[in-house]
């Protein structure tokens, strides 16, 4: 069955109400972005299938508790961001993202302008190569909005913190990534 | 093709797992029943805090360190050795445990966390201060005092002492408040 001219909160709708055939196009949709998404965060990593399947299965098993007034998208990247966070924890053994002094206090908001569109391309590319050197705390909002194409909001929905600390996040990300290509001698200017 | 076959699998694996049954979808009412469990345990959690609170004020109220207290040296040493603190400790604990309830909900994780803990300790605060307006007697924190519950009970004894005795030595005073002058002379 597909519904190419649904909405995913509409297939949500059709999963709910029974229809395990609709949930097949749900996978479809996101089955790349979420390989995607594992596959930068976590890195050499042989699971992140098993992982990204994971996710699949706790998103249909809670499905009811998807808010049909809401968007799709940042509800199943928040199933996914739990099950990598978890990952990483047991491969590090460690506590990450514990208390964090930028969702403590407050941060000066920090807005999308039209320079930063025109400067994605380009940031993304160079991201793309040094991404393992950047602490995750600061990699997973850059890899939601260089390549997932989210924007702040839904970015902080996935997080769960302050639209204003998604900002910081990337900036810092940016600045760390300008270090290493200083580093390598490269100029981070567009 | 390779991609493909790696598509197909996973899609396959997780239809053929919730047709087979191996995967159930958890019903709506289950995730009614969570939202209405945490919404019982945040109230709990903060009436908990708030008596907790007015218990402090009973313990101050009774060693009548609100007419005694002065800035001086004394007057502090006596505030700092008056002060219930452990009680002090378990209400900062469970405003971090209302934290922890509430924090996955949008409009707390939204807010920074030093705005949300500031929010509800004025907030336990406020209705502290509002109950202690209209409960001047400190009924609510008089729970618990005669009928030695757990935890409750061994609380009110390590802070006021023997309730029964006390409570003798407060009717006593009230017969003699009622008492003809001349009688007791």
């Amino acid at each position: 069955m597909i519904h190419s001219d649904k909405t995913d909160e509409q297939i949500v709708l059709l999963v709910k109400a029974g229809d395990i055939e609709s949930f097949r196009e749900l996978v479809d949709r996101y089955e790349a972005k979420l390989k995607r998404y594992s596959r930068k965060f976590l890195f050499d990593r042989s699971d992140t299938d098993d992982l990204v399947q994971d996710v699949f299965i706790k998103a249909y098993t809670n499905i009811q508790s998807f808010d049909n007034s809401k968007i799709f998208s940042p509800w199943i990247y928040r199933i996914a961001h739990n099950e990598f966070v978890n990952a990483l924890k047991k491969k590090l053994s460690s506590r990450i993202f514990s208390l964090d002094l930028d969702t403590f206090f407050p941060q000066p908001v920090a807005t999308e302008t039209a320079d930063d569109f025109s400067e994605k391309e380009f940031t993304s590319k160079l991201l793309d190569k040094h991404l393992k050197e950047i602490d995750p705390k600061y990699r997973e909002p850059m890899i939601l909005y260089f390549f997932e194409d989210m924007d702040y909001r839904e970015i902080s929905q996935v997080l769960e913190i302050p639209v204003s600390t998604v900002g910081v996040r990337i900036k810092r990300g940016k600045d760390k990534l300008r270090e290493i290509l200083k580093d390598n001698n490269f100029v981070y200017e567009k | 093709m390779k991609n493909n076959m790696e598509h197909k699998s996973i899609q396959e694996n997780i239809i053929e797992s919730i047709k087979s049954g191996k995967i159930h979808m958890k019903p709506r009412w289950y995730f009614m029943l969570k939202i209405v469990l945490n919404i019982l345990l945040v109230s709990v959690v903060f009436f908990a805090t708030v008596y907790l609170l007015s218990f402090i004020g009973l313990v101050l109220h009774e060693k009548d360190l609100f007419n005694l207290f002065d800035l001086s040296p004394r007057g502090m040493k006596m505030l700092m050795t008056s002060i219930p603190w452990i009680i002090v400790m378990l209400s900062i604990t469970l405003v971090m445990v209302l934290y922890v309830l509430v924090k996955d909900h949008a409009f707390v994780y939204k807010k920074p966390l030093a705005y949300i803990l500031f929010g509800l300790v004025s907030l336990v605060v406020l209705i502290g201060f509002v109950v202690h307006m209209f409960d001047v007697n400190f009924r609510l924190a008089r729970i618990g005092e005669d009928r030695r519950p757990p935890v409750i009970g061994p609380m009110h004894k390590y802070y006021r002492g023997d309730i029964k005795e006390k409570k003798k030595i407060e009717r006593f005073d009230r017969r003699m408040e009622k008492m003809p002058r001349a009688v007791i002379e």
